[in-house]
């Protein structure tokens, strides 16, 4: 994975693979359900969800369900996936108010990336971090720099997402940054 | 962007983060020397998102029969009735409930289906609290025997009854067609249904996302939607 994101991992095969899952073509719903799962379970795993792997299904059983109405290109897809995860993040924490503790939920994932070696444990101990570092973040700060980190959207697209204005969401972003730049400096981060 | 370390008096050591150096840290485009820790932690941040996720056994199936076609949620009908009975008011639930008893038990004791002694406490119930009214069975065979006295049941009598008991189209709810239901309009010509809000570039704007507005459920019914306690449906 490169600096540049995730964006635009189909390419110019989009339409294609778009038609053929509208069809019900299982290889397509796969390859889409490939490219941005790993990013809508990421995005729910920092956001703190209780069920992060269960609520990606959920999105994407949403997803696929009204792809046949569904009109855009690549980009457009990721931003209305993040939409739709984003909304059944909000109808989870809706359903289960949970204290931002439940951080601790991450732990079962990390636990499985964990391997025998020193670099395994070294990435563990890194992504937790991760995960703590975000977590004190605000709400609004962490929401926007994880969409626009994880999600790969832009500043147009994550306000929409957010209902905040452009301007309000790059003023998040900085402060976030900010923030963030301060812990990692005065306490260092294993990465 | 106007170069650092020319004014006089500004900080030596740090740069504050602005709009153009956010962008670049988000993008993973290259940064400046000073900002290197900040943009190797949102590279960490960005590798979080890496693992493959197994979908749930419902989607893996579904996904492997194509068999979103046609749906327009992934949620049964049943799934998404209790969900729509769940956000009711108590108030509410309590006259649905009363309304759907009292429909079923009418149509119960209209059919006879009851013992003779359930039969007539639950006539005398029912005719207490509605307008309906069950006939005596001791008169049934002299309401008989006065039609064929009389040349029976003409057809001017059925054509009142069906005057006075047919249905009325142009009840509430009602708009159009007698057989077509559609919510009527609150007063000031404000549609009875909310236009879709999802402005997100690429959603299906013209489509209801019944998932994502929470109590907006287009599968169930309006609630405006006549409701006759004598139905025994």
């Amino acid at each position: 994975m490169t600096g540049g994101g995730f964006r635009l991992a189909i390419g110019e095969g989009f339409d294609e693979v778009l038609n053929a899952a509208r069809a019900g073509a299982p290889w397509a719903f796969e390859r889409l359900y490939t490219d941005l799962a790993p990013a809508v379970a990421g995005y729910l795993r920092l956001q703190s969800a209780a069920e992060p792997e269960d609520l990606t299904s959920e999105a994407f059983l949403g997803v696929f369900a009204r792809l046949s109405s569904f009109q855009g290109n690549e980009q457009h897809l990721r931003s209305w996936v993040f939409t739709i995860a984003h909304r059944r993040l909000i109808d989870e924490r809706r359903r289960a108010v949970r204290n931002r503790s439940t951080l601790t939920a991450s732990n079962e994932i990390l636990d499985r990336i964990g391997g025998d070696t020193e670099q395994d444990a070294l990435a563990v101990i890194g992504s937790r971090r991760v995960y703590e570092l975000c977590a004190e973040l605000s709400d609004d700060q962490r929401e926007v720099l994880i969409l626009r980190i994880v999600g790969d959207l832009t500043v147009e697209q994550v306000s929409l997402i957010v209902d905040k204005s452009v301007g309000a969401v790059k003023a998040l972003q900085r402060r976030a940054l900010t923030s963030l730049r301060r812990r990692v400096e005065r306490e260092g981060v294993p990465l | 962007m106007s170069g650092w370390g020319d004014d006089v008096g500004e900080m030596p050591t740090r740069r504050p983060i602005d709009d153009a150096s956010a962008e670049a840290l988000l993008r993973g485009a290259a940064v400046p020397r000073e900002m290197e820790p900040l943009a190797g932690f949102v590279r960490a941040i960005r590798s979080t998102a890496g693992q493959p996720v197994r979908p749930s056994r419902e989607l893996a199936e579904r996904m492997a029969s194509g068999a979103f076609v046609g749906e327009v949620d992934g949620r049964t009908t049943v799934g998404r009735a209790l969900s729509r009975l769940a956000s009711l008011s108590l108030r509410t639930k309590v006259v649905t409930g009363l309304v759907a008893t009292m429909t079923g038990l009418t149509g119960i004791t209209a059919a006879g289906a009851l013992p003779d002694a359930a039969q007539a406490r639950v006539e005398s119930a029912i005719e207490s609290i509605t307008p309906i009214d069950f006939p005596d069975p001791a008169e049934f065979g002299q309401e008989v025997a006065e039609d064929a006295q009389d040349g029976g049941i003409d057809g001017h009598e059925i054509s009142e009854d069906a005057r006075e008991q047919g249905p009325q189209p142009e009840g509430p709810g009602y708009q159009g067609k007698a057989d077509e239901y559609r919510p009527a309009d609150p007063p000031g010509g404000a549609p009875a249904v909310p236009p879709p809000n999802d402005t997100t570039p690429g959603a299906p704007a013209d489509q209801p996302e019944p998932d994502d507005h929470p109590g907006v459920d287009p599968a169930v019914p309006p609630e405006n939607l006549p409701v006759d306690p004598t139905d025994p449906r």
